[in-house]
C-alpha cells in the first residue's frame, strides 16, 4: 500500500449519479474525475490513466457505455484498465444487455455490470474487487 | 297426357275424310279441329296455337299440302305431321317427310292404323320435347356453374388476404391476386406448380405441417416475414366428405400495421419504464448515501442531496400527471371544457408566472400584445395555460444566463397567433423533426442539467390540436427556437 489515492473515472449523463459517485468515492478515499459526456471523457483519456473507468450505458445512444468500453480497451495506454458499468437501462427498454457468464461480460467488453440503484457496499466492493484492493480499505 | 286434351287438325278437302277421322280421334278423347283447305287449316293452326298433330292430305284446293307442312313446321317445329295420302301418291310423301313430315298413312286406312300412327307421333313429339328440355336445362346449369366459378373465383382474387391452395402431392393448385402479388415468383406459372416453387420457407413448411396432419385436421397460424412486411399465415387442411384429406389452404394476412403497432406500444411502455426508473434510482441512491453515513454528515452536502432528491421526485410526479393527460388525450376520454377564453389575459398571467424564475436566471422576458388584438377563442382553460406554460418554462430553461425570452401575441385572418421566442440554445433540423415526440429529449452537454420527462411539447401538440390549432418551431443551433402556436378564433 502506496498510500496514493486510486483515480476512477466517471462517465454519466446523469448529474446526480457524477454527483452521488462523487461523493461516495471521494468519501472512500478515492479520487474521481467525472464527465457528464463520452466525448469529455474520450478527450481526458488522451492524456491520462485512471485506475477504473466506471460508466453509465444509455447515454447518447441506447449502448454508449458499451461503445465507450470497448474503445477504452481498445487504447494501449489503457491496457488493463478495467471499465464497470452501471446502468438504470437494465433490462427496461426490452433489450436485455445484463450479461449473465463472464463471456458475455467481456463479449460486451466491460469487468462488471450493476444496475443502478447500486448500494454504497456493493458498489465499493465490486470496485475494490476490481482493483484488486479488497480488504485494503479496512487496512488502511 | 296433361289437363288439356291434345288437340289435332285434320285438313283434307274431302268431306268424307275429314269426318271419318274426326270421329275416330274424338272417341279418343282427342280435340279435333278441320279445315277443308291449306289456307283454312293454317288459319285454324294460327287460331288455336295448341295444336299438336296435324293430320294433311297433300291434294288440296288453294294451300297445296305440301306448302302446308313447311308453313307449319316453321310455326312450330315440334308439331307432328301426318301425311294422308293414296298408294299411288307414296312417293310424293316420301319427299313430303323430307319437308318435315313425321309419317304418312297409306289411303284407306283402320281406326287403328291412324290412332296409332297418332300415338307414335305423339310419343315421338313428347321425347323430342323432354330431350329438348334436359338438354336446355343441362346447358343452364352449366353456365349457372360456370358463373358460380367465376363469381367464387373473383371474389376469392378480390380478397386483400392471400390464398394459396396446395394439393396432397405439394402442387399449388390456386393463388388469388393477393398472393401473386406476394409471392411474385409463383404469379407467372402455370399451375399445377411444385411447392418448392415457394421461396418463403416459412410459408412452404407451414403447409408442410398441414399436409402431414392428415388423419387429425390440424390449423397452423404463424406469424412470418413475406417481403418488407409481416404476415399471419393461417394454414388448415382441405377435408373431404368422409374427413380425408384432399390438401390444404393457406391464408396469408398483412399485419405489419399491427405488428409495428405492439413495437410502438412496446417501446412506449419500455420508454416509461426507463423514465420512472433513473429518478427513482437517482433518489434511491441519494437516500442510500445519506443512510449509509459514508462521508460523514456534512449538513451542507446532505441538505444539496435531499434537494436533489425533490427535483427529482417533482420531475417524477409531473412525468406522472403528463402521463395521465397524454393517455386521456389518446384514448379520446380528455374532455375538454370550452369556453370563451382570452388567448392574449391567459398568456399574460403565464407570462407573469414566470417573472421571478427569468430574473433568477438573468433572462430577460417580455410580453408584445400586437394591436388592440381581439383575442378571444373557445377553448379549455386549463389545457392552454399548460400549453404557455410549457413553451415558457422550455423557453427559460434551454436559454443560457444572460438571454431573451419574447412572447408576442397578435391576431390573423382566423386566428390568435403566440409566438414564443429564445435566444437559447436551439435545435439541429433532427431534434427539431422529433421535438414533439413523446420522451423526445435531446440530448447535449447543455441539455444534460436540464429536468425534463420529454413529454411537455408533446402535449403542447396534442392540446393545440384538440383545439383545431397548430403549434410549429423554427430553430437553428446556437440561434434560439421560436415555437408558434396559432388557435382558431370563436365565433
Amino acid at each position: 500500500m502506496d498510500g496514493q489515492p486510486r483515480t476512477v473515472l466517471v462517465v454519466d449523463d446523469d448529474p446526480d449519479f457524477l454527483f452521488l459517485l462523487r461523493e461516495l468515492l471521494e468519501g472512500h478515499g478515492f479520487r474521481t474525475v467525472v464527465f457528464e459526456s463520452r466525448a469529455a471523457a474520450t478527450a481526458w483519456l488522451a492524456d491520462h490513466r485512471p485506475d477504473l473507468v466506471v460508466s453509465d450505458l444509455m447515454m447518447d445512444a441506447l449502448d454508449a457505455g458499451f461503445s465507450f468500453a470497448r474503445w477504452v480497451k481498445e487504447q494501449p495506454s489503457l491496457a488493463g484498465v478495467p471499465v464497470l458499468i452501471v446502468t438504470a437501462v437494465g433490462s427496461a427498454l426490452g433489450l436485455d444487455f445484463a450479461p449473465r457468464t463472464p463471456a458475455e461480460l467481456e463479449a460486451l467488453h466491460a469487468d462488471g455490470y450493476l444496475e443502478k440503484p447500486v448500494s454504497p457496499t456493493a458498489l465499493l466492493e465490486r470496485i475494490h474487487a476490481l482493483l484488486g484492493t479488497a480488504g485494503e480499505e479496512r487496512l488502511s | 297426357m296433361s289437363d288439356a286434351p291434345v288437340r289435332i287438325l285434320v285438313a283434307d278437302d274431302e268431306p268424307g275424310m275429314r269426318e271419318g277421322c274426326r270421329k275416330i280421334l274424338v272417341a279418343e278423347g282427342y280435340a279435333v279441329e278441320t279445315a277443308a283447305d291449306g289456307v283454312e287449316a293454317l288459319e285454324v293452326f294460327e287460331r288455336h296455337g295448341d295444336i299438336s298433330v296435324v293430320l294433311v292430305d297433300l291434294k288440296m284446293p288453294r294451300l297445296g299440302g305440301m306448302e302446308l307442312i313447311e308453313a307449319v313446321r316453321q310455326r312450330d317445329p315440334d308439331v307432328v305431321l301426318l301425311v294422308i295420302t293414296a298408294y299411288a301418291a307414296i312417293n310424293t310423301a316420301v319427299e313430303a317427310t323430307k319437308r318435315g313430315a313425321f309419317g304418312y298413312i297409306p289411303k284407306p286406312f283402320l281406326p287403328d292404323e291412324l290412332l296409332l300412327r297418332v300415338r307414335n307421333g305423339l310419343e315421338m313429339r313428347a321425347l323430342t320435347i323432354e330431350a329438348r328440355r334436359l338438354r336446355e336445362e343441362r346447358e343452364r346449369r352449366l353456365l349457372e356453374v360456370a358463373a358460380e366459378r367465376t363469381q367464387s373465383r373473383t371474389i376469392i382474387d378480390c380478397m386483400t388476404d392471400g390464398v394459396l391452395v396446395v394439393n396432397r402431392d405439394r402442387q399449388i393448385v390456386l393463388r388469388n391476386a393477393a398472393a401473386r402479388r406476394l409471392m411474385p415468383e409463383i404469379a407467372g406459372i402455370p399451375l399445377p406448380a411444385e411447392l418448392e416453387t415457394i421461396e418463403s420457407a416459412e410459408v412452404r413448411a407451414i403447409i408442410d405441417e398441414t399436409l402431414a396432419a392428415r388423419t387429425e385436421p390440424q390449423i397452423a397460424i404463424r406469424e412470418i416475414p413475406l417481403g418488407s412486411g409481416t404476415y399471419m399465415v393461417n394454414a388448415s387442411p382441405v377435408l373431404g366428405s368422409s374427413g380425408e384429406s384432399y390438401g390444404a389452404v393457406a391464408v396469408l394476412r398483412d399485419i405489419t400495421a399491427l405488428t409495428k403497432l405492439a413495437a410502438a406500444k412496446s417501446m412506449f411502455v419500455s420508454m416509461v419504464a426507463h423514465e420512472v426508473k433513473s429518478p427513482l434510482a437517482a433518489i434511491e441512491s441519494y437516500l442510500n448515501l445519506l443512510l449509509s453515513g459514508t462521508g460523514g454528515h456534512d449538513p451542507e452536502r446532505d441538505r444539496r442531496m435531499l434537494e436533489r432528491c425533490m427535483v427529482r421526485a417533482k420531475t417524477l410526479r409531473t412525468m406522472v400527471s403528463e402521463l395521465i393527460s397524454l393517455v386521456a388525450v389518446e384514448t379520446g376520454k380528455f374532455s375538454l371544457k370550452r369556453s370563451p377564453l382570452d388567448v392574449g389575459a391567459v398568456v399574460a398571467e403565464v407570462v407573469d408566472a414566470y417573472k421571478d424564475r427569468a430574473a433568477e436566471k438573468n433572462i430577460q422576458l417580455t410580453l408584445a400584445t400586437l394591436g388592440s388584438a381581439q383575442t378571444k377563442v373557445l377553448a379549455d382553460r386549463e389545457a392552454i395555460r399548460s400549453v404557455f406554460n410549457n413553451l415558457v418554462d422550455n423557453a427559460l430553461k434551454y436559454t443560457p444566463a444572460g438571454g431573451q425570452v419574447r412572447v408576442a401575441v397578435s391576431l390573423e385572418q382566423l386566428s390568435v397567433c403566440v409566438s414564443v421566442r429564445d435566444t437559447g440554445i436551439g435545435m439541429s433540423p433532427e431534434e427539431r423533426s422529433r421535438v414533439f415526440d413523446d420522451f423526445y429529449r435531446a440530448k447535449n452537454e447543455f441539455t444534460a442539467n436540464v429536468p425534463g420527462t420529454g413529454l411537455g411539447l408533446s402535449l403542447v401538440k396534442k392540446f393545440v390540436e384538440l383545439h383545431q390549432g397548430t403549434v410549429t418551431v423554427q430553430s437553428e443551433p446556437g440561434q434560439g427556437s421560436e415555437f408558434t402556436v396559432r388557435l382558431p378564433v370563436g365565433e
